[in-house]
Formats: structure tokens, C-alpha cells, sequence
């Protein structure tokens, strides 16, 4: 429930962040900002909790909770998005490589922490490929300064369950490490930032081929259940970023 | 070797620090540290053997285990000297430069000044250095070392069986700021410093030892000798006793904490191990193990326990899932590649993209009129 309550609380305060950002823009009227259209791929970075739906499969009593609480993996993400067509809006295809880690004291056979640092860890580290719509015309055509976004595809979730050492994790030959197939969307919101400093902009583009920079906030759906069973590392969550267009 | 050879006793190394070195000593100079002064720049010791140096570079540490080496009649102890840029000095000028010295002492205590200031005597507990030993480089604000430690040090196998010595052996130069040199101004000193100590620190106390499948946790009262390094834990899934050595044990693998700390390991749940503790001196010296205790390998569950005991479907591995379907995971590679590859366009036809953009710019440009 912890949890739950801080993603909506971050997901709260992104919101109110672009919401803020927005408002700016009756403060910065006169600015006026180039749109850079001239561009052929983006890069962006982001991080955010990430909870895993791991206990999905168990009901009430999941592995996760019951050994990590209510904690979320600490989650970040790059990616890189290529320009296929442009029109109204900007299609683009997508590779994202993500990793997310959370840890926890191990326990003894009563279930009582150890009084070490023995730490147990999960790892997720997702490949995504995705499809990318930007609805970048009116930032263009209109000096709009926000660009939704759309993403979805497909990804595939490489795991791993550590012991104190750091080793994989082995359960009467059950290894604790592998991967799972999955789909995930994407559904975001860019502030222009070049808007608010069109000189700082231009600079960025002059010596850096940087034509559009970003903030984003967005939120996050993935499911590892689509294809299969196996551990699920699925997650709703959301993430803030930057992102730089050239 | 045409240079007198050079041996006092502790006792009467102390006598001197007493009566030259109250008047003469600089105000950097700390009880025991090697004297520094802002005309040299740089002091540093060159390692040829398995000595420890200190982060400062002017503090060298042989402990027993170098034994073999200080007695090697081959063995020097290297060194040199730079003059900051600040300072110019010629050392090839008597009037800036007055002298290269070696003495010894009781570690802690035997900093002074081997030549006071213009006229005076040499300290009697000083040797100066031969020119044969010592060079001064073409510039002449570089002095290098090359002393014999078998004259410098004066050891014999006594020394090293009786486990007793512990003493610091110093090299000084004297130098005068150019400014002054023509005044009665005393000189400025700078020391590089060996400290042979084959006395092993005093042995710490365990209190407690807990051990888990991977971790030794220790608590422990520490060693109540002045130089000592850092703390390292010892086990053996063997029997051992205190004063053992430890050279028949596992480790030692040093904690981080003063009077706690964890190693890692990897033990079997119900093992019993016999854990100690171990402290180590800046000469690396290690002191004689702790009363052992005896603690039974405590099991511990981690998060993939938790998993595969309520049943988890998950199975490992590396398919699309623990179902086994493939035809997703193919479509991902595909993916993957068919993206890779428009990458690979772009990095052999950099122009392309950019004249599509100016394409769908102009486009957007005549759209808008």
C-alpha cells in the first residue's frame, strides 16, 4: 500500500511539475523558439520507481512482499528513437535498455533479518524496441511548447535473483537468472525547453547538434505475462526524463 | 666504501634529539614525522623492495617479513629530493645546500636537526653521506639517494630473530633560502624515513563472531598497540587456539570497521567455524591470533527462496518464458536487427536523413503559406 501511495505521490509530482512548466508559458510570451524539424533520432534518459507485479501470481502472500516489502526498484533508462517519417507528427522506432535493482536483508529460518549486511537482490533489465509517435505539429506550426508521446512493442526482461556475495541465487537447481518476453506502452508528455531559453538553444545546436531539448514525464505499462507464465516484471510506473532531439 | 661507518644505539639518539634538535627544529616538524620544508617540493622514496610507503611518500615500512631483504647486502634504500619552484636551489652550492645526513632513533622521537645553521658542528649522532652514495642532478635542484642498507641500518639476524627492534632510520639535507643564505640564518630540513619494526602488534580480543552462509561478522576489542593498520579476521573450519599463527588459517581478510566489521565467505549451513581476529601495523606486521570462537553456519533465505518456496512458476533460463514459446522472442530479434540496421544507415548515409528532414521542413514551410 506504502508503495502504491509514493508512485502516486511521484507520479503527482510530475504532473504538477509539466503542469507548472506549462503555465510558464503565459510568463514567457515573447519567447519565441524554432521548432527544429531537421532532426533524424532522439535520445533520452529517465528515472523512476519500478515496481514489479511479481506477487501477481501468488495472491496474498507473494515472494516480493513478504521479502522486499514495500520497496520499488530503483529504475533507470535510456533509449534511442530513429526518425522514420514526419508529417503531422514524428513516427520513429525506438531501442530502450533499462535497469532496475531492489534489495533487502536476508533472513534466517525464523524470518527475522540477519544482523549483517548479507543483502539479497533483484535485478530487471529490460530491452524494449517501440514504435514512437510524437505529436510534435503544433510545437512546429503553432509555438505549442508540450509534445505528447506514444510509445509501444515489445520487450524482453533479463532477471536476476543475488545472494549476499553477489552470486545467482540456486534452489534445488532452480537458478535464479533469465529472461521473459513482454509488451509495453508509453504514454508521455515533452516540455520544450528550447522555448523558454532560445539562446541557450541555439548554443546547444551549434555545439552539439542538439536542435530540441526536453523534459518529459511519463507513465509506464509493461506486462511479462502475455506470453507465458514465469516471473512476472510487469510494472505500472512512472518516470521523468530528458530528452535531446538532433 | 670511504665514509665512516655509521651506528649509535637508540639510547643515545634520544640523548640528541634533546639537546640539537629543541633549538633547531622548524615549527612543520611533528614528533616523529619526517622534517619538511617548503624548499623542497618533493620528497619521495623509491621502492625497490617489498617495503611499504606512506601516501605522503617520505615514510617507508619494513616489518618482519622484509627481514631477508634489509639484510641483503645488495639492498639500498632510494630516494630523492626536488627543490620547489618556489625555491630555487642549487645544490651543488654550498651556501644553499649544507649537507646530506643520516641518523636513527627511537620511532616517535628522533627528528632534529643534523646541521643547525652556518658554522656549527654536525650533530655527533649524524652521518654525512658520502658523495659516492648521493647525486645531484645537472640543474642542480635534485638531490638522489642510493645508501647500502647494510650500512645504513647495521642488522644482523639477531635483530630480526629477537623480534625487538622497532626503530625509525632517517635521510636529511639541510638547505638555506637563496634570499638569506648570506646571514646567519639557520638551515631548513627535509627527511625521508625508514622505519624497521619487527615487533608485532599486540593481540585484539574477540568478542563475538556470527556467521552466515556468506558473511563472518566480528566484534571485537581492538589492538592496544600505537601503530596499528587495520584488523583482519582468520577461520578455519579447524580447531585453532590464540598466539597461533596465522599461516595455517583462512584469511586473513580485513574488516573496515574499528571494533566490527564482515568478510565475506562461503560456508554450508550447520558448519561449524572457529573465527579470530588479527591486527595488522603499518610495517605489515601481523599480530598473533585471537582466542578463537566457535559459531555455527547460520542458513539464510533470499528473495529467490521466498519464490521458489510458495511455488513460483518461474523455472530459469533464458526461453521467452517458463512456458517456452518462441515466436515472440524471434519477433523481438527481428525487431532488433530490422532497428540496428536503419542505425547502420544512418552512420553510412549521414546525409540522407538530414536531406529527408529538409524535405518534410520545406514541406511544412510551404503547408504553413
Amino acid at each position: 500500500m506504502t508503495s502504491a501511495i509514493n508512485v502516486r505521490r511521484i507520479a503527482a509530482a510530475c504532473v504538477a511539475f509539466v503542469a507548472a512548466a506549462a503555465m510558464m508559458l503565459g510568463a514567457v510570451g515573447e519567447a519565441q523558439a524554432n521548432y527544429e524539424v531537421d532532426t533524424s533520432g532522439m535520445f533520452e534518459f529517465k528515472l523512476g520507481p519500478y515496481h514489479p507485479m511479481v506477487d501477481r501470481e501468488f495472491g496474498d502472500d507473494g515472494p516480493y512482499e513478504a521479502f522486499f516489502g514495500n520497496r520499488s526498484m530503483f529504475y533507470g533508462e535510456i533509449s534511442y528513437d530513429y526518425h522514420l517519417w514526419r508529417e503531422f507528427g514524428t513516427l520513429s522506432v525506438g531501442l530502450h535498455a533499462g535497469y532496475g535493482r531492489v534489495s533487502a536483508t536476508m533472513v534466517d529460518e525464523e524470518g527475522t533479518e540477519v544482523d549483517s549486511d548479507d543483502l539479497s537482490a533483484l535485478r530487471n533489465i529490460p530491452l524494449k524496441t517501440s514504435l514512437v509517435y510524437r505529436y510534435d505539429y503544433s510545437a512546429h506550426n503553432h509555438n505549442i511548447p508540450l509534445v505528447p508521446v506514444v510509445k509501444a512493442g515489445l520487450n524482453y526482461n533479463f532477471w536476476r535473483a543475488t545472494d549476499a556475495s553477489g552470486d545467482t541465487q540456486e534452489i534445488d537447481g532452480q537458478r535464479g537468472v533469465g529472461g521473459t518476453a513482454g509488451i509495453h506502452a508509453t504514454l508521455g508528455l515533452h516540455l520544450h525547453l528550447d522555448f523558454f531559453d532560445p539562446r541557450r538553444s541555439a548554443s546547444m545546436s551549434y555545439l552539439w547538434g542538439v536542435q530540441n531539448t526536453f523534459l518529459f514525464a511519463e507513465y509506464n505499462w509493461t506486462r511479462t505475462d502475455v506470453f507465458g507464465d514465469g516471473i512476472n516484471l510487469g510494472s505500472n510506473h512512472w518516470a521523468a526524463g530528458l530528452a535531446f532531439e538532433f | 666504501m670511504n665514509h665512516q661507518l655509521w651506528k649509535k644505539s637508540p639510547a643515545v639518539a634520544m640523548a640528541a634529539v634533546v639537546v640539537v634538535g629543541v633549538s633547531a627544529l622548524p615549527a612543520v616538524a611533528s614528533a616523529g614525522e619526517p622534517l619538511t620544508t617548503d624548499f623542497i617540493g618533493e620528497a619521495s622514496i623509491v621502492s625497490h623492495w617489498e617495503h611499504r610507503i606512506d601516501d605522503a611518500g617520505t615514510s617507508a615500512y619494513a616489518g618482519i617479513d622484509q627481514c631477508d631483504e634489509l639484510l641483503d647486502e645488495d639492498s639500498v634504500f632510494d630516494g630523492s629530493f626536488v627543490a620547489s619552484e618556489t625555491h630555487i636551489i642549487d645544490f651543488n652550492d654550498t651556501n644553499h645546500f649544507g649537507g646530506a645526513f643520516r641518523y636513527s632513533g627511537e620511532r616517535g622521537d628522533s627528528s632534529f636537526a643534523c646541521l643547525a645553521g652556518p658554522g656549527d658542528e654536525v650533530d655527533e649522532d649524524c652521518t654525512e653521506i658520502s658523495d659516492e652514495h648521493y647525486s645531484v642532478n645537472e640543474v642542480g635542484d635534485e638531490i638522489s639517494f642510493n645508501v647500502p642498507l647494510e650500512s645504513f641500518l647495521d642488522l644482523d639476524d639477531e635483530d630480526c630473530e629477537a623480534g625487538e627492534l622497532d626503530r625509525s632510520y632517517r635521510i636529511q639535507i639541510a638547505v638555506r633560502d637563496e634570499e638569506n643564505y648570506a646571514d646567519d640564518r639557520g638551515y631548513e630540513h627535509s627527511e625521508l624515513r625508514l622505519v624497521v619494526d619487527f615487533i608485532r602488534p599486540e593481540t585484539p580480543v574477540l568478542n563475538d563472531a556470527f556467521v552466515t552462509e556468506n558473511t563472518i561478522s566480528v566484534e571485537f576489542d581492538p589492538s592496544e598497540s600505537d601503530d596499528v593498520d587495520s584488523h583482519a579476521v582468520v577461520y578455519s573450519s579447524e580447531e585453532f587456539s590464540e598466539g597461533d599463527s596465522i599461516d595455517d588459517l583462512q584469511g586473513p581478510d580485513t574488516v573496515t570497521g574499528e571494533e566490527s566489521g564482515e568478510v565475506d565467505g562461503s560456508f554450508s549451513p550447520g558448519e561449524t567455524i572457529y573465527v579470530g581476529v588479527v591486527a595488522r601495523d603499518r610495517a605489515g606486521n601481523w599480530s598473533f591470533v585471537s582466542a578463537p570462537i566457535s559459531a555455527t553456519v547460520i542458513e539464510t533465505d533470499g528473495f529467490w527462496d521466498f519464490y521458489v518456496d510458495r511455488g513460483g512458476s518461474e523455472q530459469g533460463g533464458y526461453g521467452c518464458a517458463a512456458g517456452g514459446q518462441t515466436a515472440p522472442a524471434a519477433a523481438l530479434s527481428w525487431l532488433v536487427v530490422i532497428v540496428a540496421m536503419l542505425g547502420l544507415m544512418r552512420v553510412v548515409a549521414p546525409g540522407r536523413a538530414r536531406q529527408t528532414a529538409e524535405v518534410c521542413s520545406c514541406d511544412n514551410e510551404a503547408r504553413r503559406r
